[in-house]
């Protein structure tokens, strides 16, 4: 399956990544390359049972000290007092299609 | 003067602890071995010279005053920038986390400066991991010290650079698909990934979670068992850390090749391998058997996809760990009027190439029409790939491959093709993969002085044999860890 222009900028989309022309560019024969050869892996048999966390515990159920405001702050890209401040979410725009799947 | 540095580990903590050395003489001796290498190697992204004298001052102040020193006494030490230290800078060597403060301490870290162990500063590394050359730096190029004009491999490129040039005699790096082993190989050091769960991650950026792991590169393998003495073992701060008790790696590091049963792979053809690189990796073989173990042939026929399936997995995993890097909570941001944007010119700003390209692939892999074709079958692959192992660990100790196709080459060779460089992490992936331990040692030298390397795995959790063959292996073959630029500067 050969990755096409419109599919990277989907792709490009779905990632929140901004693209120059030049990297549109650069990336679809890149990927395209890519793709090409993941499109060649063998089919392993099925039951993809990857335990490569056997043994994983879950922590104990009890509250943790979480970062210091001021900690957090010191590295917030803007900040107003102790709120961080965001761009404006509501009413900015249509939620945009997301097909990208959960899990 | 003694050069301190070019020491192990292993033989310069117990002379601190006993008084026979200051903390402080060592320190001073490493940082003086920085100053003079760093201009030709632009190892380090940011140094802690102050901190480090601080530091050994007071490990002499507490030796004085009748405290007895850890297992790491005085020992310089530098990692790799994607782990974090409290108080210090934390890049990833990507413009995205320029500035960024680290507000908490790695395990790993934690655990060697309990050890009093004294950290000097932060390597370079390929942007968030992603890479096999040091190239992929936001910053700046480090060069190999047997050979300026060589890449020292990647991503713990900054790391292996700086133990190779004798200038600490150990570093922590992270190897997710051969970023600890393919440095080491390239810079003629020892690189070490223990089995997955062996060390807590917690405190190493994320880049793809179920195959990240925190190893060592070190001068030798004494020096690696010690370090995995101390840093493996279970952290409630990583769920991943498997509750096993922690071998005395060091105490069993003689027990020697004899009766060691050890596996070549079907899969691996000597076409695979530069053609310099041949005969090194046949006398790696012979040397093996000279020492008393036996070799037998095995087949992983999951081989052949292991890097497709890798380069699936890794990126998809990457695509949502990088997601947290939107401009938002921390970071550089890029700002524009709507959300969206603010995301999509952060992220665009923030990232380089490569970075791009792999979150790209990653999230192309997991998008609706595509998530069977691409991450479901990748992970069959794995599942294979992983009983295969399993078979053929019933009949071998160790599997023995090369830890890369060649030698170090050229800087700028393949920065422009990104599937070459991809390709050059075909030995060093299937450990990944298959959660196993894998230590690469240096095997030998080719004709132009550049370092080859042998990799040896072993099923997950037994890095005792592992340890003790690669042990075997570094004492018959004597190799030295002196580079080209060291004798050179060591000349003047």
């Amino acid at each position: 399956m050969a990755l096409s222009t419109d599919e990277v900028l989907r792709v490009a989309a779905l990632a929140r990544l901004e693209l120059s022309p030049d990297e549109v560019r650069l990336f679809t024969a890149q990927l395209r390359q890519v793709v090409e050869f993941v499109d060649r892996m063998g089919r392993g048999g099925s039951g993809n049972d990857l335990s490569t966390a056997d043994g994983t515990r879950t922590a104990a159920d009890v509250p943790q000290p979480g970062l210091a405001l001021e900690v957090f702050l010191a590295n917030a890209p803007e900040h107003r007092g102790p709120f961080l401040v965001v761009p404006r979410i509501l009413d900015a725009e249509a939620p945009a299609e997301d097909t990208r799947r959960d899990g | 003067m003694v050069e301190f540095a070019r020491l192990e580990a292993a033989a310069i903590a117990p002379r601190v602890a006993s008084g026979e050395w200051r903390a402080a003489a060592v320190i001073e001796s490493s940082l003086a071995r920085i100053e003079q290498r760093e201009p030709d190697l632009a190892a380090f992204l940011a140094l802690d010279r102050e901190g480090a004298r601080a530091r050994a001052a007071e490990l002499d102040r507490r030796r004085d005053a009748g405290e007895r020193l850890g297992r790491l006494a005085g020992v310089p030490f530098a990692v790799k920038d994607n782990l974090a230290v409290a108080g210090r800078p934390l890049t990833c060597g990507s413009r995205a986390l320029a500035g960024f403060v680290a507000p908490t301490t790695a395990t790993a870290v934690e655990r060697c400066l309990a050890e009093d162990a004294v950290l000097v500063g932060q390597t370079n590394m390929d942007e968030f991991a992603m890479g096999s050359s040091c190239e992929n730096s936001a910053f700046q190029r480090t060069r190999n010290p047997w050979n300026r004009e060589r890449v020292p491999g990647g991503s713990s490129g900054g790391s292996a650079a700086i133990v190779a040039a004798g200038a600490v005699p150990f570093a922590l790096g992270s190897d997710t698909g051969g970023s600890v082993r393919q440095p080491a190989a390239f810079c003629g050091v020892v690189g070490l990934k223990p089995s997955y769960g062996r060390i807590s991650r917690s405190g190493l950026v994320a880049f793809a979670s179920s195959l990240d792991q925190i190893g060592t590169i070190t001068r030798s393998v004494t020096d690696a068992a010690l370090l995995l003495e101390i840093l493996a073992g279970v952290d409630e701060r990583d769920a991943t850390t498997v509750d096993l008790p922690v071998p005395p790696f060091a105490e069993r590091l003689e027990s020697g090749l004899g009766g060691i049963r050890i596996g070549i792979l079907d899969e691996i053809r000597e076409s695979q391998l530069e053609p310099a690189a041949r005969e090194i990796w046949r006398s790696a073989v012979a040397r093996l058997e000279g020492l008393g173990a036996s070799i037998h042939p095995v087949s992983v026929p999951g081989l052949e996809s292991a890097i497709a399936a890798y380069y699936v997995i890794a990126t998809a995993e990457a695509s949502a760990n990088l997601a947290r890097f939107d401009g938002i909570r921390y970071g550089g941001r890029v700002a524009a009027p709507t959300l969206r944007e603010t995301y999509a010119k952060s992220r665009g700003a923030g990232f380089g190439s490569e970075v791009k390209r792999r979150i790209m692939l990653g999230t192309h892999a997991l998008s609706s029409g595509y998530y069977e074709e691409y991450y479901g079958r990748a992970r069959d692959v794995v599942a294979s790939l992983r009983r295969e192992f399993d078979t053929a660990f019933e009949r071998v100790d160790l599997i023995a491959t090369p830890t890369t196709p060649g030698t170090a080459f050229p800087l700028g060779d393949r920065a422009a093709d990104p599937l070459a460089m991809y390709l050059s992490d075909v030995f060093t992936t299937p450990a990944n993969l298959a959660a196993l331990p894998a230590i690469a040692l240096p095997s030998g030298l080719d004709a132009d002085g550049l370092p080859f390397s042998l990799q040896l795995m072993a099923d997950r959790f037994q890095e005792v044999p592992m340890l003790a063959a690669a042990r075997a292996f570094e004492r018959d073959l004597g190799f030295e860890v002196r580079p080209a630029l060291e004798e050179a500067s060591d000349a003047a």
